[in-house]
């Protein structure tokens, strides 16, 4: 499980938290989406899940392991994937690519070499494994992406906005994919995103996070009959605010 | 362990891949490089020596192409990691490169180790061209292949210094290239080190790659023994380079994920 405690990150210079006093968990064959408008604090708080970013409170573990002080362990729980197009080697073919991020990331050449065919299978890549990324399309690159994430047999697969860029099959076509990952392969999902469609398409929880700190974390099905009652209703809460801008935010 | 030795063989199946992709920018550069060298030769701004480390005079010209050698190595050795990290950054892949297992400074000694076979295979296609064309070449002994692999590690702490920089103020082109021309005057490489002020001297002497070519052009020169004295200096201050450029690595390493700077470019 990631376990996410009372964790808050500022910075000096200009003074901003980032995070504030965030806390909430993801088990492993869950998607959880973290929604929230731009500036909210969604890449902030992967990036300090995934240890590139150091955070000023609070503690996160990963299936019970100190994020913090014991990084190399936790990286090997986790397939990280951020800003999509731009995490791999655009001269090299989608299987080398593969080759290196499973190797640094804790596996033998052979180990890699064997798993890359189920990778590259399950995320439907299989005849564009000896083509180079750069000649790939967005939708395309974003799945040899997760691909590369999920290469080292990771528990938990981390996302960030991975919907940009991408048109409606595509992600249609990503949604998928994600559900096989968590029903099929038992992955912890963990989505940021302001494309509150797409999210729903595949989260079982939903975290709302505005300014840095979480205004709401509801169920899928609680977040359907909010967005029911948010057009008949005059609520006016936080969660409505959030909500209301992801819609004037939303491409579909 | 075993994570340390995959990432190292990781990293040098992409060093070569990288290279053998980019095939066009390294015989630019062999050719670029070739016609420097060629112009220091024509220079002639050697024959001082072999009156210092001994020899003939027409082996002048060979410790000058030695201190060429070794001047391209202490280059690699300062900008190699510090050029990797802005272009990785510039891709986007730098922040992925830190998500390994392994220390991201681990994974920058793994990409020095092909660099260095990588820039062997450009040296001696320098040194065949010398020969050909100018019948200028290098012996190759004992003394100075020792110096040249403890002058490098030192050379590689500076670069450590330069790479961790590099993670946090991202442009520093200028300033190693600033490095490298004084590098080229300040370490007896083509100039005698004592037609410099005495501050520079002391600079230069406190430098691995002055020792060591010291050491290789005494070796190479014919001096028959070289005083353990400057051999402990050499092992010495390349250690002293090395445990400093990676504990400086390592704070703006640290300083870099505080600021969230790691992906910014």
């Amino acid at each position: 499980m990631i376990s996410i405690s009372h964790v808050s990150k500022s910075y000096k210079k200009p003074l901003v938290r980032a995070l504030n006093d965030v806390s909430f968990s993801v088990k492993r064959g869950e998607s959880v989406g973290l929604l929230g408008p731009n500036g909210a604090g969604k890449t902030t708080l992967i990036k300090s899940i995934s240890g590139l970013i150091n955070f000023s409170a609070g503690k996160i573990t990963i299936d019970g392991i100190d994020a913090s002080s014991r990084r190399g362990k936790t990286l090997r729980l986790l397939g990280v994937v951020l800003d999509g197009s731009r995490n791999l080697y655009w001269r090299l073919t989608v299987r080398q690519n593969l080759v290196y991020f499973g190797m640094i990331r804790g596996m033998s050449y052979s180990q890699t070499k064997s798993r890359i065919p189920k990778i590259l299978d399950l995320m439907q890549l299989g005849e564009f494994s000896n083509y180079q990324v750069g000649l790939l399309s967005s939708g395309q690159k974003q799945k040899a992406s997760i691909a590369a994430a999920l290469v080292h047999n990771p528990s938990f697969l981390i996302l960030d906005e991975p919907t940009n860029g991408l048109d409606i099959p595509s992600m249609d076509n990503l949604s998928r994919v994600l559900n096989t990952l968590r029903d099929e392969m038992n992955i912890g999902i963990l989505i940021s995103s302001h494309n509150l469609s797409f999210v729903q398409q595949v989260s079982q929880k939903v975290v709302f996070i505005n300014k840095g700190k979480i205004v709401d974390i509801l169920g899928i099905d609680d977040v359907k009959e909010f967005e029911l009652k948010s057009k008949s209703t005059e609520i006016k809460t936080d969660l409505l605010t959030v909500y209301r801008n992801l819609m004037k935010g939303d491409i579909r | 362990m075993r994570d340390y030795i995959y990432a190292l063989e990781a990293e040098f199946i992409l060093e070569l891949r990288q290279s053998w992709k980019y095939k066009t920018g390294f015989f630019t550069d062999l050719i670029v490089q070739f016609l420097i060298y060629s112009a220091l030769l024509f220079a002639g701004r050697y024959t001082w020596m072999t009156r210092q480390y001994g020899g003939a005079l027409n082996e002048s010209k060979s410790l000058m192409l030695l201190g060429y050698v070794f001047w391209s190595y202490a280059i690699l050795a300062i900008s190699q990691m510090g050029n990797d990290i802005r272009i990785e950054a510039n891709r986007g892949t730098l922040e992925q490169k830190s998500l390994s297992v392994v220390p991201l400074s681990w994974l920058f000694i793994s990409k020095a180790f092909s660099g260095v076979i990588v820039s062997t295979v450009f040296v001696s296609l320098i040194i065949g061209m010398s020969t050909l064309f100018f019948n200028v070449s290098i012996k190759i002994t004992t003394g100075a292949f020792c110096a040249w692999a403890v002058m490098l590690m030192g050379m590689y702490g500076f670069g450590f210094i330069i790479a961790g920089i590099t993670l946090v103020v991202k442009k520093v082109g200028q300033l190693t290239f600033l490095i490298q021309i004084a590098l080229l005057f300040l370490t007896g490489t083509f100039m005698p080190l004592k037609s410099f002020p005495y501050v520079f001297q002391l600079i230069g002497k406190s430098l691995p790659l002055t020792l060591g070519m010291e050491i290789a052009k005494m070796s190479i020169g014919g001096t028959k023994i070289i005083d353990s004295e400057r051999w402990m200096m050499l092992v010495f201050i390349s250690i002293i380079y090395l445990v400093v450029g990676l504990t400086i690595f390592h704070i703006l390493e640290c300083a870099a994920r505080q600021k969230g700077l790691l992906g910014k470019y």
